[in-house]
């Protein structure tokens, strides 16, 4: 992929903007929704890049949806999602993965949300690590929303 | 089917009768098939306790911090302790979401229903919880699972859509948020700039984390300020998850068994097998047109020989083998409706007490207006059969006077 040059004054300005956002987070969690946004390295052509979102307690019940960029890959996938098929021409792109859960009430509670989110394919497999989620009653719910931005390196 | 089911016990009411005329006595329908079920939680039931509370970790940590607490941090061997666990959860066992819970698949249909129980008590020869030199230590283990599952009924599987349905709603509603927010757009331009800018590695992923990390605050903020995004979805899916109560209709096969050892003098290397169980129940549920039950349980030195009405023989290195099984027809909204039950009762090894059988039939056929025809038979462990006698004899013709009211089937 062809790389552009930039200004000595833009870089300057994106350093001081990026030390400005130090304080943020990439990941966090707020009124029931859980939010991370990161990147994962890739290199171009590479192998086809996949992810799992797999949800881990018992009897939980979800739904899915997954874009990259604004193009709808899947929706409405059920519950967990095993090695989910992003594609090869990623670098540059936004997976974004939408997702609603509920505990039923076949899942014991209280217990911690337990999710494994794990993207491979490129530079290195990578797990990540969502924000603690309490589930407190049954019934509990929640909203998981994933951006990850893949970089070409 | 129904026709062909009616001749057939019709045939097998007549056999009885014809079998066993002498006999006259009443039947004691008092034990029913349901005694033989497995229980809720084998361990807890062979040690014959009934714990206030039973401790039950969801997860390898929350396991470790109740043995802990219950042994004074790992200093003493408790002298009560109850818990019971499924292992899938404890060791985060792949499959267990909703929609797996629909599978027949032997490897997830066992992981789903697979709970251990496990309790730990001092009790004396007579199964009084002491804590003095007359009580031992004794250590129940107990394990369930199923073998056959049936499918979900259409109900359960409408019950569980609406779920879906709710949750599918909920991402809609984030989606929309996100992907027309203008903010996040330019932040998502600004992390495509850096990524085909001339930076180095470090630089881009330095940048993009930060970048990244303002995506995270303006989603943050866009949920702080819609508050009541969708609260009337949340409470509808809050009822229906919580609320969501699985019938299942189809075959099944269930497996229980537990073992209590006794530490004799309280010393772990000496120990005995104290009581055992094992119960397998299988059967066909749901439906109008027909269900079936079938258990045969095994039990090592029960606290009561089943077999053994007067209480003749000591427990003591006792076996037994009982089995039951009862079929039902009809019934509900349907004119006819007949069950059978059986039960086979023995001691293992043992002459003193010999096997023993009880038959039950019942059938019933609503005529409509108050008229009802029914039919009981059935033969004793005893050998007589019921005090009719006779076929003939053993029909009721019930006629209600002055009311519309159906008359209940019991």
């Amino acid at each position: 992929m062809a790389t552009k040059k930039l200004l000595k004054s833009t870089q300057n300005k994106l350093k001081a903007a990026a030390a400005a956002l130090n304080e943020f987070s990439t990941g966090a969690v707020i009124n029931g929704d859980i939010i991370l946004n990161d990147l994962y390295k890739v290199s171009a052509p590479g192998g086809p890049i996949t992810f799992t979102l797999r949800y881990n307690n018992t009897g939980m019940a979800a739904s899915t949806d997954v874009l990259l960029d604004d193009k709808v890959l899947k929706t409405k996938v059920r519950d967990s999602i095993t090695d989910f098929p992003v594609g090869t021409k990623v670098a540059g792109k936004f997976l974004k993965i939408f997702s609603a859960f509920s505990a039923t009430s076949l899942t014991p509670v209280p217990d911690k949300l337990k999710v494994d989110f794990v993207i491979s394919g490129g530079k290195e497999t990578v797990t990540y690590t969502l924000p603690d989620f309490k589930l407190t009653t049954t019934g509990d719910q929640g909203n998981i929303n994933i951006s990850i931005f893949f970089l070409n390196v | 089917m129904i026709n062909n089911m009616k001749k057939i016990f019709a045939s097998l009411a007549l056999c009885i009768c014809l079998l066993h005329g002498q006999g006259q006595s009443a039947i004691d329908t008092s034990i029913t098939l349901d005694l033989l079920q497995a229980p809720a939680s084998p361990a807890f039931n062979l040690l014959g306790i009934s714990p206030s509370s039973i401790e039950r970790p969801t997860d390898l940590n929350s396991f470790r911090l109740s043995v802990q607490n219950a042994s004074n941090n790992f200093s003493k061997i408790p002298s009560n302790y109850a818990a019971e666990f499924a292992p899938a959860s404890l060791f985060n066992v792949k499959n267990q979401t909703l929609t797996h819970f629909n599978s027949k698949k032997f490897s997830h249909v066992f992981w789903q229903s697979f709970s251990v129980s496990l309790g730990l008590t001092r009790t004396d020869r007579n199964d009084v919880e002491k804590d003095d030199s007359s009580s031992t230590t004794k250590l129940g283990i107990g394990f369930k699972f199923s073998i056959i599952r049936p499918h979900w009924t259409e109900a359960t599987q409408k019950q569980i859509d609406s779920i879906y349905h709710y949750l599918d709603l909920s991402v809609n509603v984030r989606k929309k948020l996100f992907t027309n927010n203008e903010d996040i757009k330019r932040v998502e331009d600004s992390i495509r700039t850096v990524a085909s800018s001339s930076l180095s590695e470090n630089e881009k992923t330095r940048l993009i984390l930060n970048l990244s990390a303002r995506l995270t605050a303006i989603k943050k903020e866009l949920l702080q300020n819609q508050t009541d995004l969708d609260q009337v979805n949340s409470t509808s899916l809050k009822e229906l998850a919580s609320e969501l109560k699985i019938v299942r209709k189809g075959a099944f096969l269930d497996f229980a068994t537990g073992m209590v050892f006794d530490f004799r003098n309280d010393r772990f290397d000496n120990s005995s097998i104290y009581k055992a169980g094992a119960w397998l129940t299988g059967g066909y549920e749901g439906g109008e047109q027909f269900s079936a039950l079938a258990i045969a349980r095994y039990l090592y030195q029960p606290d009561k020989i089943f077999a053994d009405d007067s209480a003749k023989l000591k427990t003591d290195n006792i076996s037994t083998f009982d089995a039951g099984a009862r079929f039902i027809i009809g019934g509900g909204k349907k004119k006819f409706a007949a069950s059978i039950e059986g039960l086979y009762r023995s001691v293992l090894k043992k002459q003193t007490i010999p096997s023993s059988w009880r038959l039950v039939f019942n059938a019933s056929y609503d005529l409509g207006k108050n008229r009802m025809l029914t039919l009981g038979l059935g033969r004793n462990f005893d050998g007589a059969i019921s005090k009719t006698g006779n076929l003939v004899a053993a029909l009721n013709f019930i006629i209600g006077f002055g009311s519309s009211k159906s008359i209940s089937r019991n």
